[in-house]
């Protein structure tokens, strides 16, 4: 495999994986706060990237601008979403198999109503309009302007996560919530305000992920369920319960989709068209032989935060 | 204004009810009857579809003695001027080509099931399960592109006639086709109703409902599972080739995600657990379909911009959280199951007693002679007790503080024998567990002699249901031994335990809720051939043991005094009535070794006075030995013969109750003196 090509997949590697990171670490905290695996995940990411769209077609505003607007339409998303249809579920106490067939349905409804303003609007196949430009270039190595926006502001928000986390009241009910629910309401965690909060931050990271990756890919609203399996696939992989294992998790997954299958591709000949089968042969292996994940490995690394 | 052929729609729909029929009876066996959530039901249809396709393009022109023309590429046209053609003047092989496209269909969509099931087994959430079904009808996609000359990728196989293509009216053989797909949903209806009310569905449903106490009554729940996919997984493959015949085309695109929710909303819709409940959600949603295409073309002929697939896809997930939210239960609630022994039991209900049995129902049906328990109670405890010590655990006095067991008690299972050559019928040595970094139980031993009744008590937290747990093979110990009968057993797990002959009660009586009384007695008989799938849907073959079975526990259920209640849910009893149905439900497998956790919680005293005589009862009937954990002493001291006080995870002191009541020690730490 020539080095150009390499390089390139590194870079591609480094930009994937980090929006996969952005949104595997939301489906982590919706899965040790609510204790939902949350299909619908993946359309708050599509709800992003369109709000950025919308944003970026409205008016020549900054590009921190477009992120924020991609923030609140995923948040608000996540949030109604809650409020609507999750809260109602579990109050009833019905059994996790309709929380997961509700999320479901919540994935389809957002997926088509999309489809529908797409629609409404002619807006099928169209990029959030940032110019191309190439930022840094040596030898091989070729650093565009959307890669020195999306891997950045990945690692500043993860950073800032973590921090909101380990250093900050919010983030000490939420891991409180997060390790036992009803020790934590008894001890006066304000469950409710916790959750929404969640919800807001799981929507919002999602909402920005699908904004910086309608920078590189065109936005369609089919666009966050393609990836909901390869998001799984990270989440899973670093054993849906710390943040280190699920960041690992995500560059893995893209590792593996970027660079592993182009060597396999150039070395064996395998159809780039497979590159899907990853994140299943990742989600499956995972979950018959190492159960545990990255956390395993991890052991001190497997508290919420870390 | 466009003109609406109410003859061919009512055709249309009726055809694509049959096929919907076969696809949601197949998850509502799956899910609503066994519990596994499949969201990856649309690669079992497809499979059906692609076999259809493959066949359709390969196997039908070598039937009628033609040459097979490449269906995908420039000979596209060519192939499909054949395969209409063949079907159109020789019907007898299109007709062969059917019967072969179902079996092999079938073959490979129920491999595909058990394997998946078999595979998914060892998952460590439930959810998982979900997740890699999901995967798995995701996977067809891939599988697709790889198959590029097979089924012609992402373009599809198109063309392919239905067998009736031959008979000239179109209007009559479409008729003919619906009535086909009518007359294959009636059969899988009929067989998922007779499954369901078979002993069969009945392990089915507790395994739904609580897997633990099902593993715990000797059920092998892994097979089960399996089994269910593997006919699940044939009748939504039989579904899936009635579907491309029916559309006339096989392409992935179509099949997955949308048409699994498809099913998901048929089964939701019309009611989970209930065979009608699918076929009605399979007739709403055909309606629907069709009605969204009807309205697709008006809409667009209207000129409206919006794309009518994405309403109908809208509307399929609001119906979705709408039942969810509103009536979890469908449309049709889950039914109650009556299996055959009902009839069996209502033969009963008239007579007081029937022929056999009259001797020892009289005893136990009556109050106990003496009015005051005390006397008979003492006398018995202590002729036993006289025995027991030299059975007790070894390096323990009767009464005395427990030295820490020695290593001699490492004996072999012959040394058990005590000087009186009575051997125990439980031993536990040296038992040993640890939660954590927490010791709930240090080096304990107890034995259990046959026919006898042992208490075992002390505060919260000492180690006592935890010791009954590893008895049962419900958990696993640290250290130590477990001899049954002479055998070790350390290692036994639940279903093991179980068929040698330990039954157990739960502290929280852990019935089938959603059976009735009787079936819960039923669930647990061991080695039911009406168990097995294949035997389950023909009456004949099981209705001969279950009658034998029903009238058995029929005479459980009178002796605890419970007849009247044979067909009351469980969930429908009273707390002191699922306490001795729970009984009744051990006894059923006719254990040798009854461990019970508080018999008597939340019942009132009259009521906890009674369960024990009637433990005392089958203790004299049948011989069984009990271990039972129980903190109204005042009861528990009237009934047992010995008793081991458990405290902070070791042995305190054994004795007989007389004894044990007095002892200064066992006063402190347990009444607080």
């Amino acid at each position: 495999m020539p080095p150009s090509l390499l390089v390139t997949s590194l870079v591609n590697t480094a930009q994937i994986g980090s929006l996969y990171a952005l949104m595997a670490l939301g489906i982590t905290l919706t899965f040790s706060v609510v204790k939902l695996p949350n299909f619908a995940h993946a359309e708050y990411v599509s709800a992003g990237a369109f709000a950025a769209m919308a944003a970026s077609l409205a008016g020549d505003l900054h590009p921190a601008l477009i992120m924020a607007c991609a923030f609140a339409a995923g948040g608000l998303v996540a949030l109604v979403s809650h409020l609507a249809v999750f809260k109602p579920l579990e109050s009833r106490q019905v059994s996790l198999y309709s929380l997961i067939l509700a999320s479901f349905a919540v994935g389809l409804i957002i997926r088509y109503l999309l489809f529908t303003i797409a629609d409404s609007f002619e807006l099928f196949d169209t990029r959030i309009r940032i110019p191309l430009e190439i930022v840094y270039r040596d030898g091989y190595l070729i650093l565009t302007n959307i890669f020195a926006w999306v891997v950045p502001t990945s690692i500043l928000l993860v950073i800032a996560l973590t921090l909101l986390l380990n250093r900050t009241g919010l983030g000490r009910e939420m891991r409180a919530l997060a390790n036992n629910p009803s020790l934590a309401r008894v001890i006066g965690v304000r469950v409710e305000r916790v959750k929404l909060l969640t919800w807001l931050l799981v929507g919002g990271l999602a909402g920005v992920a699908g904004g910086l990756w309608g920078m590189q890919t065109a936005v369609s609203p089919l666009m966050g369920w393609t990836a909901v399996l390869a998001v799984f696939a990270a989440a899973i992989l670093g054993g849906l319960s710390s943040f280190a294992g699920t960041i690992l998790g995500a560059y893995v997954v893209a590792f593996c989709e970027q660079s592993v299958m182009l060597f396999l591709n150039f070395n064996y000949g395998v159809d780039l068209a497979y590159k899907p089968a990853i994140p299943f042969i990742i989600i499956i292996a995972v979950l018959l032989l190492r159960p545990g994940g990255f956390t395993q490995l991890l052991k001190r690394a497997g508290d919420l935060g870390r | 204004m466009i003109n609406i052929d109410i003859g061919a729609t009512v055709i249309a729909i009726l055809t694509l009810f049959g096929i919907y029929a076969l696809m949601a009876l197949s998850l509502n066996l799956e899910y609503g009857v066994a519990g596994v959530p499949n969201f990856g039901q649309a690669l079992f249809v497809s499979v059906g579809a692609y076999v259809a396709g493959i066949t359709y393009t390969r196997l039908l022109p070598l039937l009628a003695g033609q040459g097979s023309i490449h269906p995908c590429g420039p000979s596209m046209g060519a192939a499909l001027q054949l395969r209409s053609e063949i079907m159109a003047a020789q019907p007898v092989a299109g007709f062969i080509n059917l019967g072969l496209t179902f079996v092999i269909a079938a073959v490979l969509a129920g491999a595909l099931g058990f394997a998946v099931a078999y595979v998914t087994l060892r998952l460590k959430e439930e959810w998982f399960l979900a997740l890699v079904l999901l995967v798995g009808g995701e996977t067809l996609r891939i599988l697709v592109r790889g198959a590029d000359d097979l089924i012609c990728s992402h373009n599809g196989i198109s063309g392919l006639a239905q067998p009736f293509y031959f008979v000239d009216d179109p209007r009559a053989s479409a008729l003919l086709f619906m009535l086909l797909a009518l007359c294959l949903a009636l059969a899988a209806y009929v067989y998922c109703q007779r499954l369901l009310h078979s002993p069969f569905g009945r392990m089915l449903k507790g395994l739904r409902e609580n897997e633990e106490v099902t593993r715990g009554l000797g059920k092998g729940i892994s097979l089960a599972r399996a089994q269910i996919m593997l006919i699940g997984s044939v009748m939504a493959a039989v579904g899936g080739a009635l579907f491309a015949l029916n559309t006339g085309f096989v392409n992935a695109n179509d099949y997955v995600v949308t048409l699994t929710v498809d099913i998901w909303v048929m089964v939701v819709l019309g009611g989970i657990g209930n065979n009608r409940g699918a076929l009605l959600g399979a007739l709403l949603i055909a309606v629907l379909d069709r009605g969204t295409q009807i309205g697709a073309i008006a809409l667009n002929m209207s000129g409206s911009p919006i794309e009518f697939n994405y309403v109908r896809h809208i509307a399929f997930g609001l119906i979705l959280l709408l039942m969810l939210r509103y009536r979890p239960t469908g449309l049709l609630p889950e039914p109650r199951l009556t299996t055959k022994a009902h009839a069996v039991a209502k033969g009963f209900v008239p007579q007081p007693l029937v022929p056999g049995s009259t001797k020892p129902e009289a005893r136990t049906l009556e109050p106990s002679p003496s009015p005051g328990p005390l006397p008979q109670g003492i006398g018995e405890g202590e002729r036993r007790a006289s025995k027991l010590p030299n059975l007790s655990a070894p390096g323990q006095e009767s009464l005395g503080k427990p030295q820490d067991p020695p290593d001699a008690s490492d004996t072999p299972a012959i040394a058990m024998e005590g000087p009186t050559g009575v051997a125990p019928l439980l031993r536990i040595e040296n038992m040993r567990k640890d939660y954590g970094g927490l010791r709930a139980l240090d080096g304990v031993s107890l034995d259990v002699p046959e026919g006898a009744i042992i208490g075992l008590i002390g505060p919260n937290g000492s180690g006592k249901s935890t010791l009954l747990n590893l008895v049962a093979g419900a958990q696993t110990m640290k250290a130590g031994r477990i001899f049954f009968a002479g055998e070790d057993i350390s290692d036994a797990p639940a279903d093991a335990a179980y068929q040698r002959g330990i039954a157990r009660g739960y502290q929280e009586p852990a019935l089938f809720n959603k059976l009735t009384a009787l079936d819960n007695l039923l669930l647990p008989v061991k080695d039911q051939r009406g168990e097995q799938p294949w035997r389950a849907p023909w009456h004949g073959s099981w209705q001969a043991q279950e009658t034998a079975a029903a009238e058995r526990a029929y005479d459980v259920l009178r002796r605890l005094q419970l007849e009247r209640h044979y067909d009351t849910l469980a969930a429908d009893l009273s707390g002191g009535q699922m306490k001795l149905l729970e009984i009744g439900r051990a006894l059923m497998g006719e254990p040798k070794l009854l461990l019970l956790d508080e018999p008597t919680a939340g019942v009132a005293p009259k009521l906890a006075y009674e369960i024990f005589q009637r433990i005392a009862g089958l203790r004299d009937e049948r011989g069984m030995a009990f271990l039972i954990v129980e903190h109204r002493l005042e009861i528990l001291f009237d009934f047992v013969d010995y008793v081991y006080v458990l405290h902070l995870g070791k042995m305190l002191a054994s004795g007989a109750p007389a004894d044990i009541a007095a002892d200064a020690t066992v006063r402190e730490v347990y009444f607080g003196d």
